[in-house]
């Protein structure tokens, strides 16, 4: 079996003319996990791998595998297998004479060939010319590519574009055997999303700086937690979480309470004698900390680490922060300034897309997200209280925005915000507006999403008049517009973060990063178990239902290794 | 990763698309036709039998300058070959598994040259063939010398071999440089179908251009040959005064270590992204 190798970057800068495309990175990469390589398009993150393997000569810096850089490796092919763009091949080529040129090459044997064109599943095609393959299959062979001598080391440069969900799912199981076995996999990826059931620990890289290292556990920081707990009787459990004095805000799925843990919490409406319909933990959103981190708006201190164990000159530099307060690692940051912007933000989308009914599911969920930021706010002018109190209709557009803001990407907390959850604001400063309302596990299921979407079209439960000029809310997707919407959301381009408009495309990345699927169902998971000891379990109202239709919805290619990340990251919450 | 490895999966590059068999069979019927033609014509005027006043062909050396038709149209074949060996890596970007697989760049290059020689003795040996059979059938048929005895007729054979395998390596430097294969098969086109020849011939015309014009690859690879059509071409212009043939072999083989280096100096050892 080979050896996994470490991979070591040590102050990594390359110029690409006057364009500085990797700035002093450091980090590194162990073996026997799978490591993510995680940052917006134009991050640097192929750069930084092409360095890593010869191709791209470093301005200053050294990146090493197993401590030789890697022209220098005896055997190439045999330690670093690597994938970095899906049209590297000759199109007159058979894909085993693409494989036998390169097999020759590295001195294996001929039959390491049809070995791996049978690892990858291409065995039946080996003798088809490339040029007629699809863009899946070429990823297949260049993954066969990488896999010729059995490398211990795995460099993959976006290898899930271009997969369907069945190649991404077995890219997954894959990557994760490999680490298994001891080898040092590599992924970069613009998503989050994409990777985050497979890889154990990350790399996030903005604008050519390491801005995060460590494990995906350490992304979130454990003591930003809210508990969201929900009765039939809403009143009552109201009047119950005001009585014992806990701060709470109402949203869609429920009320949230910030910093107190649900066995408090169930425990408060056990002694009111409220029955609960749902009680669950949920701990910041993992694709909120992301994108945080990649627009500056947030500092890790493994950064700042990484950065100055190498005897780094600028260290990590953040942006400009959101709001000048809010450099550490634990920002109180999201404040009403936050949630103003959200709704102000909110409110452009839905003008902007006020004109064209029936657009894409991210525009009515951007469109849901307006309207609850103006509940919001009417919330905040009003009591902070029962749902209600927001009977009257708001036009986002009306609402005044809370203090100038700007932030590198607002689009992304308002997408995000808008498709989960915006919270009315109960005028605590210390909460955070958004990151929490988000799901810790944003997998990339749009049929959930549809749901909500729908969800969000029948205003049923909300108190605001039916809206008649926005036919669109009222679609009912068919399963195959679902279907659609699934596969190209999940390439939706993330943009690269900076000052881009809150145009359609990035409301519908959001709105695929923050799909709840998975928190939803930890929601109605956590329901049976804590709420049993504090209450029977009420029947279910509404929402529970819905709940439980979404649970079942989870698409029945979550494997048990998303199953087993998902359980991981619960006892972490 | 040896040079002995690197040669082989390039020769198996090589030979697992179409174009060299492709190449090799245009080249064959170009020269082949070309051949044809000339040796009906030329063969035709050295005995007489062309109808009308033709200028009158020595039937001396006719042989010679028949069969070097395959270097003297032909060249632009081995050349695009050599060309194409480094460009179609740029163009699909297979430049990244190929040195990926044996990282010391050097070691690729000499591969290709490796390989480059002998699809050049294999464009040679067709390019030969290509020029023979029709030339020898028409001396044969109209009576005149084949000259298959005579052992100067089989140097000049290997000289042209010779040629086309430079002209290979030519081809290599040539793609290493440009990269561009559109670009590069269109300058390689301009230059061997129009500038150098109109040049050749222009230069005729200026007092001591030619001593400078023979020095041009082209002027070169006919002087390496030792007999050309392109002398026999325009009787009437004061020819070039062509190189001796080892000085003609030599400047050749200086084009193509020139631009190899240029190209591993200046293009192979770029970034490749």
């Amino acid at each position: 079996m080979p050896e996994g190798q470490v991979l070591e970057f040590s102050g990594i800068t390359k110029h690409f003319g006057a364009v500085r495309a990797v700035s002093d990175f450091a980090a590194r990469v162990e073996p026997g996990v799978v490591t993510g390589f995680l940052g917006p398009n134009g991050a640097g993150k192929t750069t930084t791998l092409r360095i890593l393997l010869g191709l791209v000569r470093a301005t200053t810096g050294t990146a090493t595998i197993g401590g030789l850089p890697y022209s220098s490796l005896r055997r190439p092919l045999q330690t670093v297998g690597a994938v970095l763009e899906s049209s590297s091949f000759h199109p007159g080529r058979s894909a085993a004479n693409h494989l036998k040129v390169y097999a020759q090459a590295a001195g294996l044997a001929p039959a390491r060939v049809e070995e791996t064109l049978g690892l990858v599943g291409l065995a039946d095609v080996g003798g088809r010319k490339v040029g007629g393959f699809s863009l899946g299959m070429r990823q297949r062979l260049g993954l066969a590519y990488a896999l010729l001598g059995d490398p211990g080391v795995l460099v993959l440069d976006e290898p899930a574009n271009g997969l369907d969900p069945e190649g991404i799912k077995w890219m997954r199981g894959f990557l994760r055997r490999l680490a298994r076995e001891g080898r040092t996999v590599f992924v970069s990826s613009h998503l989050l999303s994409e990777v985050q059931q497979t890889v154990d620990s990350v790399l996030i890289i903005s604008q050519g700086r390491l801005v995060f290292q460590g494990a995906l556990e350490d992304l979130a920081d454990p003591s930003e937690f809210a508990t969201v707990v929900d009765s039939p009787d809403r009143a009552a459990l109201s009047a119950a979480l005001t009585a014992a004095g806990v701060q709470f805000e109402l949203l869609r799925s429920g009320f949230t309470v910030r910093g107190l843990d649900p066995a408090r919490v169930g425990e408060i409406a056990a002694s009111a004698g409220v029955g609960l319909s749902s009680l669950a933990r949920r701990g910041q959103a993992l694709e909120e900390v992301f994108l945080d981190l990649v627009s500056g708006a947030r500092v890790h201190p493994t950064a700042a680490a990484a950065s100055a164990g190498v005897g780094a000159v600028s260290g990590v530099a953040p942006l400009p922060p959101v709001d000048g307060a809010d450099a550490g690692p634990d920002p109180a940051a999201h404040d009403a300034a936050t949630e103003a912007e959200a709704s102000t933000v909110a409110a452009d989308l839905e003008a902007g897309s006020g004109g064209a009914p029936g657009a894409a599911i991210a525009t009515g969920a951007a469109v849901g997200a307006a309207t609850w930021a103006a509940t919001a706010s009417a919330d905040e002018q009003d009591a902070p209280a029962v749902v209600e109190a927001a009977d009257s209709p708001v036009e986002p557009e009306a609402e005044p925005p809370g203090e100038p803001f700007v932030e590198p990407s607002p689009t992304y907390a308002v997408a995000s915000t808008g498709v989960i959850d915006i919270i009315p604001f109960a005028g605590d400063p210390a909460t955070d507006a958004y990151a929490d309302g988000l799901p810790l596990d944003a997998d990339p299921d749009v049929e959930a999403l549809g749901e909500i979407d729908e969800e969000l079209s029948d205003v049923e439960d909300a108190d605001e008049p039916p809206v008649v000029d926005r036919p669109w809310e009222k679609y009912v997707k068919t399963p195959a517009d679902v279907e659609a919407d699934a596969f190209f959301a999940t390439f939706t381009a993330a943009g690269d973060g900076e000052g881009a408009g809150p145009d359609e495309a990035e409301a519908e990345f959001g709105a695929e990063a923050g799909t709840p699927e998975e928190s939803i169902a930890e929601s109605t998971d956590a329901e049976s178990e804590p709420s049993a000891d504090a209450e029977p379990a009420a029947p279910a109202d509404d929402d529970t239902t819905e709940l439980g239709t979404l649970a079942d919805l989870s698409p029945d290619w979550a494997e048990d290794d998303e199953a087993r990340t998902d359980a991981e990251r619960g006892e972490q919450r | 990763m040896s040079l002995a490895d690197a040669t082989r999966s390039e020769a198996t590059k090589q030979l697992t698309t179409s174009m060299w068999w492709i190449l090799a069979v245009v080249l064959f019927a170009y020269v082949g036709f070309t051949a044809a033609v000339l040796g009906f014509v030329f063969t035709g005027a050295a005995t007489g039998s062309l109808p009308g006043d033709a200028p009158p062909v020595p039937i001396e050396g006719l042989s010679a300058v028949l069969y070097s038709a395959a270097t003297a149209i032909g060249y632009v074949f081995p050349l695009l070959i050599g060309t194409l060996m480094v460009t179609a890596e740029f163009r699909h970007k297979t430049l990244t598994p190929t040195f990926l697989a044996t990282p010391k760049r050097g070691l690729v290059l000499w591969a290709k040259i490796l390989v480059g020689i002998a699809l050049g003795v294999l464009f040679g040996v067709v390019g030969v063939l290509s020029s023979v059979i029709p030339s020898a059938g028409f001396l044969a048929a109209n009576g005149l010398e084949t000259d298959f005895t005579s052992s100067d007729t089989w140097a000049l054979f290997g000289r042209m071999i010779l040629a086309f395998v430079l002209w290979v390596l030519v081809g290599i430097g040539v793609g290493a440089l440009v990269r561009n294969q559109v670009g590069a098969i269109v300058g390689v086109l301009v230059f061997t179908q129009f500038l150098e020849p109109v040049g050749r011939t222009a230069a005729g015309f200026v007092e001591g251009l030619t001593g400078v014009t023979r020095f041009l690859p082209g002027a070169a690879s006919d002087a390496l040959v030792g007999a050309s059509l392109f002398s026999t071409a325009a009787p009437g212009l004061p020819a070039e005064d062509p190189l001796q043939w080892w000085v003609g072999g030599l400047v050749l083989l200086g084009y193509a270590i020139v631009l190899v280096l240029l190209g591993h100096l200046i293009s192979w050892r770029r970034d490749v992204t």
